[in-house]
């Protein structure tokens, strides 16, 4: 009896030893695979991510592939427009050629107290051109230049009147320069060949910023308009050039021409020109803080060129910091004329620069001068004028409007006074 | 007259000549007359002013300026 209670307790026991053991068992392999689960989702994430990763890599290379071929395809095209925009080249690397200038058209009025008129002109204070510059530098800092310039201009305003209203101008293209040069920094410049004489443009100094409406040669404005004799309702074949001159030296000639180099803002031009006609000046260009000068004055003899012993001319402007500014010219020349007075002229500009807004500047003056004895003795021109440009560098474009009154004062003569307007536009190409 | 054109040639020349005086301060600065080719930009040459047909537009640039340096 003892034994089955032995045996049945043992079983039992046992029974109960191997469920815990089994649940024992269990409850270890549980903690096994958890960790394993973990373990293996850590990697998975892992993996996951650097497949995203990869991906990436791989989508951006493609972009790159596809962009790379796309500049291919792009390339050539360019390389073909290269080749298109390099219609003239040169084997040399050190030549250089350049293409320049400007279209300069306005609406001229004139008034000579006898009739008044509208032009469509060509502005000859700037007259309109095209140019061809060349340079090449060569051994020991010696350049090598050259410079052909043609004056495109139909309907000059120096050219119309109450006469001759269309079609004024006869020849349409003027050569105005064509020339060889031959300069270094330590020895000048020497030029051979049609362009400025060393006097020209001494009268003509100016940093007004209105030159293009209104400047010492103020004949380039109207010069052939009529004057009307109030006096005897006669219109005379008198013009405004006849009696105006600002003696602005011999122009442009045929000539070789020396520049020194500039010292300290000074040099000196001498020409000789064909018509045995010789010409010095000495011109002048400085900046002292924000104050630019500039001035020139010289002396001619116009030879054949003119029928005058010699010509005077000289002028001087200044720019001030705060826009305004002052320019005086005069000049004057000595006749080989029995009996003649020697004509003077002179002539003065005070101006204002100022900037409305940042992308453009406007100027305005004022200015009067007097021509006396030019066409004959006791003869007095006087004129004044007011001008006004509006700038806008980044269109190469100046609009610009000016008025100008002429009174011309002659012995036992009434002549009316002859006002002029324009206003027009230089277009910088 | 010839003594009125002597005169007025002569305050010209005592002007510029009086700059010779202060000549030596200042800074250099190269007059350009504005009824020839205006300085500046041009509206389809864009900011060299002039179409370059050989050459670079920097080369242009400095051969300009010693013409310019040396004729005025």
């Amino acid at each position: 009896m003892k034994m089955k209670r032995y045996v049945r307790a043992a079983a039992v026991g046992a029974t109960f030893a191997l469920c815990l053991t089994t649940q024992g068992f269990a409850s270890g392999s549980g903690a096994i695979d958890n960790d394993m689960l973990q373990e293996l989702k850590r990697m998975i994430e892992q993996q996951q991510a650097q497949i995203d990763k990869q991906a990436a890599e791989i989508a951006e290379l493609k972009e790159q592939v596809a962009g790379a071929s796309e500049v291919q395809a792009v390339e050539p095209d360019k390389a073909d427009m290269v080749e298109t925009d390099k219609m003239v080249s040169s084997r040399l690397s050190n030549v250089n050629l350049s293409l320049y200038g400007h279209i300069n058209k306005a609406a001229l009025f004139v008034d000579n107290g006898d009739s008044s008129k509208w032009y469509f002109v060509d502005n000859i204070n700037s007259q309109t051109r095209l140019g061809l510059r060349a340079n090449v530098e060569t051994v020991h800092n010696w350049n090598v230049g050259g410079r052909i310039e043609y004056g495109i201009v139909s309907n000059a305003s120096s050219d119309v009147n109450q006469l001759n209203t269309h079609d004024a101008t006869s020849t349409n293209f003027k050569l105005r320069w064509a020339e060889v040069s031959f300069n270094n920094e330590q020895f000048g410049k020497l030029s051979l060949g049609k362009g400025d004489s060393a006097s020209n443009g001494s009268s003509e100094v100016d940093l007004s910023g209105t030159t293009v409406a209104s400047y010492a040669g103020y004949s380039d404005m109207a010069g052939s308009a009529l004057w009307y004799d109030g006096g005897t309702g006669v219109v005379t074949d008198l013009e405004i050039g006849d009696v105006f001159s600002n003696f602005d030296g011999l122009s442009r000639t045929d000539r070789i021409r020396y520049d020194t180099p500039s010292f300290a803002g000074f040099s000196v031009a001498a020409s000789a020109s064909s018509g045995e006609a010789y010409d010095g000046a000495l011109w002048y260009s400085r900046k002292f803080g924000d104050t630019k000068i500039a001035g020139a004055v010289a002396l001619a003899n116009p030879g054949d060129l003119k029928s005058v012993d010699s010509i005077y001319s000289g002028s001087i402007s200044a720019k001030f910091p705060m826009g305004f500014n002052a320019t005086f010219s005069a000049g004057g020349q000595e006749l080989d004329e029995p009996g003649r007075d020697d004509p003077v002229n002179w002539w003065a500009k005070l101006g204002y620069q100022v900037k409305f807004y940042e992308a453009a500047t406007t100027s305005f003056s004022i200015d009067y001068g007097e021509t006396t004895d030019l066409d004959q003795n006791n003869d007095k021109l006087k004129s004044w004028a007011l001008a006004a440009v509006h700038n806008i560098p980044d269109w190469g474009t100046e609009l610009y409007l000016a008025y100008r009154l002429h009174q011309l004062d002659r012995d036992a003569t009434d002549f009316d006074d002859i006002h002029v307007f324009w206003s027009g536009a230089r277009v910088k190409f | 007259m010839r003594l009125k054109i002597l005169i007025i040639f002569l305050q010209i020349a005592v002007l510029v000549g009086s700059l010779a005086l202060v000549g030596c301060g200042g800074d250099p600065w190269t007059y350009q007359a504005d009824r020839e080719l205006k300085p500046g930009p041009g509206i389809l040459s864009g900011e060299d002013g002039e179409f370059t047909v050989i050459g670079s537009s920097d080369q242009n640039d400095q051969a300009e300026k010693q013409t310019k340096k040396n004729t005025q």
